[in-house]
């Protein structure tokens, strides 16, 4: 019920309208969508996971268990969000979950019935013990029994960000302490970042009945926020801190436009920060403990400071005739605010022998009272409380004598205050018990922050202030700072906890009264974990994982010290005895979306495109992806399926001459009076010989001896080489060489850069390729004598400077030119049009791949990592009269046996398809053709046009030893088996007659 | 080389005119560079001293961009910078290598450059980090970048020419929140 007037927070300027499980309803700007439904008269806002129970609004914060909602529709639909957490907006659809048909009646809650045996431990000892069988048939039913929201099935519209920043002092938190903190770090000229994770800043100053410096705390804190900002000071409201990782770094996520229908245009849903500080100042308060009793999840049970706040920011009331159940001094507040307000106090109940002197005074005042040594034992109602049992009730031996019945509608609770020290965990040692929370507090820092304010026990509003205030002095003086010294602010109306005894539940060992819930979330009660205990899962850790304790999207926050507690007493040991568990990433809970930023659909990595991609797309190419490049697989004539067109691309070069872009070779421009020293020691064949304006193929080893990598290396001076690379390995090829020179030889005069991208690249192969060439590049004789194979000469066509190498891939006569990237097409569609008497076309990578297997040319699916230069027929190379990388390890027996898989030719018998996934085995007798062990496989296979059959490369035990053999190539997994015969894998032209011309 | 034989990398891919959040003056304009030169050269560690002295003189009108410990870029306008280096490095001092078609140049400008580049780059801009005439290399969505700071609200970034588009894509969809202008 909405007060008719107060409320710091909402402006009655500007009404909203929601709807919630279809109702209409209404709020102003400024609530949460739980201080609406409270003002709406809404109870019961949500079923509970397992139970199926009704439950109410229970907090004000981050810490609430109960109530999740689904916000919103179609693809912006979002599950799981806490009302408490959310911001109203107009024409919000909210949606209760985990209920059916309806809230109010609710078929599952059945499940209530059979709650004795639905106790922790229930799923492991029911399904999974069993057998695993049982557990796949129940899964299904289970899960959509214990459930949370839906997400939507649709494409999110939505954009997220990411976003970095960089500050000397981060203050996670505006409340008193972190304010203070902050203005004293500002005023002394610090760089300060200030995050907090609600909309207005303020945190518990928007609650503080008292004065500072003689304005109410909520006007302080506004002002305290304008006085940072004119400062300097980057003020982030909505952004929550939600991970605390190595190097000081905070990831925070930025609601954005989540308070928004529809975020403005061009602007994120959300937005996830890192940001790196010099310092971090934890300022993240205390969440109220409740204290467990029966019956105390109904709605209408409530954090005392919970009331306390909607009534401060938004006027709301959580109900008409209240009870008060605390045994701390703090929690009065909540209970007179109400009686203030014209709220009927029905009972205000304290364990304690007596509450503080402030609380005294306030009572008479009020003309309250207070029954003192007392506790609620019992709240009963069905749909909300309608009833306390109110009983004596003796600290020392928990016992409980008599009592009696009162009507109430609402019950508020207080049990103490845990301090957020979640960021703290991550960052820091184990948390520390301290006796006088009954709580645990931030352990030994980490990395390097400070904690501040009620988050270390200092519950008083002059304690947080002058905290902080201390906390942003002396880091500023470590920073050297000339520190302004920060005015402590004048508190007026202050008060403090009290006396808080360990008091974590009420249980009556005569009477039963129902369930006391720890875990809201998770239906966990205090039965559960003292069968935990019984069972044997004693630790925090087995505790946790058997109960589910502390495991909802709310990770415990109002249950977890109640868990530790019970289960502490049910030990007979101490609480710091038994432990804690450490908190983890994320504090609350982050969307996919902010994680993955802008890289979804088609953003989701980088294209990157050679010169000629526009040529490529515009004469139709069909493109493939080839790591992160995009190359042309082949040019499609009209529909032409993919195996005709390469088959037609592959015999026109063959027969005539085609072009093809190789722009994505890594290539490596190595230079300096070392460079052929640098070069003879990681190649394994020798280039202390090569010519200037010669080019040799060259073998790379890793330092295990198998082969790293291969490609052309061409000599462009005495002390400078172009290195070309397989198009996979530009980047590994580099970072090798890179980290040899740096870490190894740091004394060797060269110097190494990537000139992929400098350079667009195109091979022309084929017999006519040579009267192409000839009739585009007139200053180059392209006469054998004078350019002979793996020859390299410079040229012009129409100005623009190129460089020529004499190599095949394809066994055909070829030549690679390479241009300036900038005139890449201009070069391409040059030769193209210089080719048209022969013909020319351009080729895609299957005909590259087909011609590269009919000359057993070896590439990435042989150079899998585990072959040697002697598995791919390549041993010959390996030089045996100097020291390269990988040499002593290549030498390893290991890598010379007999049975080694090598590479082989394979040719179809029948003329069939070989399949590329299959693997060798001998001809079964029976045909059946799918048994035996696997004597190697298949690497590449194309259909020859020159051989009319299907050939491919294959790695077998063996190798060539089993020349003429025929064996089965069989792919089980698609059904296919075909016989075919082991050959020489270079299968056209084995003497080169063609490339050399 | 006849101009028409060259194409730009990111020739139609930064349409003019006013784009993305907002109206009237835009806070962010982008721009392509197209600088006709853009030359990396390296030193040997006993040569540090001699080329320190030795590249200020030789780059005359060029841009030199400090990268690491004996490695410089030099920017300039007209072509045939890469050349005349050579001219004057020889191999004993140090190496020169062309980079001129290697990267594509996107130069941001405008009071919400700073705060364009929080959202592309793990960079602090801050008072007295990255200051102008200082040189980064850096990332942005997995695309290697170097950076160069000219002036308090200015950078130049220098990407991988494949990596054009899906950059520039970046860089809009990022600078749209802010609103941009081309041109």
């Amino acid at each position: 019920m909405r007060l008719p007037d107060g409320g710091n927070s909402i402006d009655r300027g500007q009404p909203l309208r929601f709807s919630f499980d279809g109702r209409p309803m209404s709020g102003f700007a400024g609530d949460s969508i739980a201080s609406a439904l409270l003002a709406n008269g809404v109870s019961v806002v949500g079923r509970s996971f397992k139970l199926h129970r009704p439950r109410g609004i229970f907090a004000a914060g981050t810490d609430e268990p109960n109530a999740l909602m689904t916000l919103r529709e179609g693809g912006r639909r979002e599950p799981n969000v806490k009302a408490t957490e959310a911001e109203l907006f107009d024409g919000l659809v909210v949606q209760s979950q985990n209920r059916w048909p309806g809230l109010g009646f609710d078929l599952m809650a059945a499940t209530g019935l059979a709650a004795p045996v639905l106790s922790a431990g229930f799923y492991y000892k029911t399904f999974i013990g069993p057998s695993q069988k049982a557990w796949m048939l129940y899964e299904h039913f289970i899960r959509r029994a214990a459930g949370l929201g839906a997400a939507s099935l649709e494409p999110d519209p939505d954009s997220y960000e990411h976003a970095w920043a960089f500050t000397d002092v981060l203050v996670v938190g505006s409340g008193p302490a972190g304010l203070s903190s902050a203005l004293t770090l500002a005023r002394s000229g610090v760089r300060v970042l200030l995050l907090e994770q609600e909309a207005v800043i303020g945190g518990h100053l928007l609650q503080e009945p008292g004065t500072i410096d003689g304005k109410p705390a909520a006007r302080w804190a506004a002002d305290a926020r304008a006085e940072l900002e004119s400062l300097g000071a980057t003020v982030m409201p909505r952004t929550t801190a939600w991970g605390y990782y190595d190097g000081n770094v905070i990831a925070a996520l930025e609601r954005v436009s989540d308070h928004l229908p529809t975020p403005l245009p061009h602007q994120p849903r959300q937005r996830q920060w890192n940001i790196r500080a010099g310092k971090v100042v934890l300022a993240t308060g205390a969440f109220e403990r409740p204290i467990a009793f029966a019956g105390n999840d109904l709605p209408g049970v409530m954090l005392a400071g919970a009331a306390e706040r909607y009534l401060a920011r938004h006027a709301v009331v959580p109900g008409q005739k209240v009870a008060l159940f605390a045994s701390n001094d703090l929690a009065y507040g909540a209970a007179f605010a109400l009686h203030d307000a014209g709220i009927a106090i029905a009972a205000l109940v304290d364990p304690r022998e007596t509450p503080g002197e402030t609380v005294l005074q306030g009572l008479r005042a009020r003309g309250l009272e207070v029954r003192t040594g007392q506790a609620i034992v019992a709240a009963k109602g069905r749909q909300r409380v309608r009833s306390i049992h109110v009983a004596p009730f003796d600290i020392a031996r928990g016992a409980l004598v008599g009592g009696e019945d009162l009507a109430v509608d609402t019950v508020l609770v207080s049990g103490g205050f845990n301090p957020v020290i979640h960021l703290a965990s991550q960052a820091g040692g184990p948390a520390q018990f301290d006796r006088a929370l009954q709580s645990f507090v931030a352990g030994a820092p980490r990395e390097d922050w400070l904690a501040t304010g009620a988050v270390t026990g200092q519950l008083t509003l002059a304690g947080a202030l002058g905290d902080g205030a201390r906390t942003g002095a002396e880091i500023a003086t470590g920073l050297g700072h000339r520190t302004i010294a920060s005015a402590v602010p004048t508190v007026a109306d202050d008060r403090g906890p009290g006396d808080m005894p360990a008091i974590f539940e009420i249980r009556d060992r005569q009477r039963k009264h129902g369930k006391a819930f720890v875990d809201f979330q998770h239906d966990v009660t205090v039965d559960d974990i003292r069968l935990a205990n019984r069972e044997g899962y004693r630790s925090v850790e087995h505790l946790k994982r058997y109960t589910t304790l502390g495991m909802g999207t709310d990770q415990g926050k109002s249950s977890n010290i109640i868990g530790l507690a019970l289960m502490a007493d049910a030990r007979g040991i101490s609480i710091p005895d038994a432990g804690t568990t450490r908190y983890r990433p994320p504090f609350t809970p982050v969307s996919i979306g902010a994680l993955a930023g802008p890289e979804v659909g088609a953003e989701l990595r980088p294209k990157r495109l050679t010169p000629m991609h526009d040529w490529h797309v515009a004469h139709g190419a069909e493109m493939m992806q080839a790591g992160l490049w995009f190359r042309p697989r082949f040019y499609p004539d009209g529909n032409e399926p993919l195996e005709a067109g390469y088959v037609r691309e592959t015999a026109m070069v063959r027969g005539g001459v085609g072009m093809v872009d190789v722009s994505t070779l890594g290539k490596i421009d190595v230079q300096g009076p070392d460079a052929t020293v640098f070069l003879e020691r990681v190649y394994a064949n020798g280039f202390a010989k090569l010519p200037v304006g010669r080019a040799r193929y060259g073998l790379m080893l890793r330092e295990d001896g198998f082969l790293f990598d291969d490609g052309t290396t061409w000599r462009l001076s005495e002390t400078r080489y172009l290195i070309t690379t397989t198009t996979a390995n530009g980047g590994p090829v580099m970072q090798h060489l890179e980290f040899l020179l740096a870490a190894h030889w740091p004394g060797l005069r060269v110097k190494l850069t990537s000139v992929t991208e400098q350079w667009a690249g195109m091979a022309i192969a084929g017999p006519k390729s040579r009267d192409v060439l000839r009739r585009a590049i007139a200053d180059i004789d392209f006469d054998d004598a004078a350019f002979p194979f793996m020859g390299v000469r410079p040229g012009t066509l129409n100005g623009v400077e190129v460089l020529l190498a004499r190599l095949s891939f394809s066994g055909e006569m070829a030549y690679e030119v390479y241009c300036g990237s900038h005139a890449g097409t201009a070069v391409w569609q040059a030769l193209m049009q210089a080719g048209q008497p022969e013909g020319i076309i351009p080729y895609g990578m299957e005909a590259l791949g087909a011609l590269r297997i009919e000359k057993g040319h070896v590439a990435g699916r042989e150079l899998d990592g585990r072959t040697t230069a002697a598995d791919v027929g390549l041993g010959r190379m390996v030089s045996a009269r100097k020291n390269f990388i990988g040499s002593t390890l290549a030498a390893r027996e290991y890598l010379h046996g007999e049975d080694r898989e090598q590479l082989v030719g394979l040719s179809s018998v029948s003329g069939t398809k070989i399949s590329p996934s299959s693997h060798l085995i001998e001809p079964d007798d029976a045909g059946s053709g799918e048994t035996g062990p696997s004597l190697g496989h298949v690497t590449a296979m194309t259909y020859s046009p020159e051989l009319g059959t299907y050939v491919a490369l294959a790695l077998l035990q063996g190798g060539m030893k089993h020349l003429g053999k025929r064996l089965t190539a069989t792919d089980p997994v698609r059904g296919k088996s075909v016989e075919v015969e082991v050959t020489d894998p270079c299968f056209i032209d084995p003497e080169g007659s063609r490339m050399h011309g | 080389m006849a101009e028409s034989m060259i194409a730009w990398p990111l020739d139609g891919h930064l349409p003019a005119g006013r784009h993305g959040a907002g109206s009237g003056e835009a806070p962010l304009s982008l721009m392509e560079l197209r600088p006709g030169s853009i030359v990396e050269v390296g030193c040997w560690p006993d040569t540090l001293n001699r080329m320190r002295i030795v590249l200020p003189q030789l780059s005359r009108n060029a841009t030199l961009m400090d990268l690491a410990p004996g490695r410089w870029w030099l920017v300039s306008p007209g072509a045939g910078l890469a050349q005349e280096l050579e001219r004057g490095i020889d191999p004993g001092l140090g190496a020169v290598v062309d980079l001129s078609d290697a990267r594509a140049v996107l130069q941001v400008s405008g009071p919400a450059t700073l705060e364009l580049m929080s959202r592309l780059v793990p960079l602090d801009f801050g008072a007295d980090r990255l200051s102008p005439g200082c040189t980064a290399e850096t990332v942005v969505g997995h695309m290697g970048v170097t950076l160069h700071r000219t002036a308090p609200d200015c950078i130049e970034m220098y990407v991988f020419r494949g990596f054009a588009r899906s950059f520039v894509h970046s860089v809009r969809q990022a600078a749209a929140a802010f609103g941009y202008r081309v041109g």
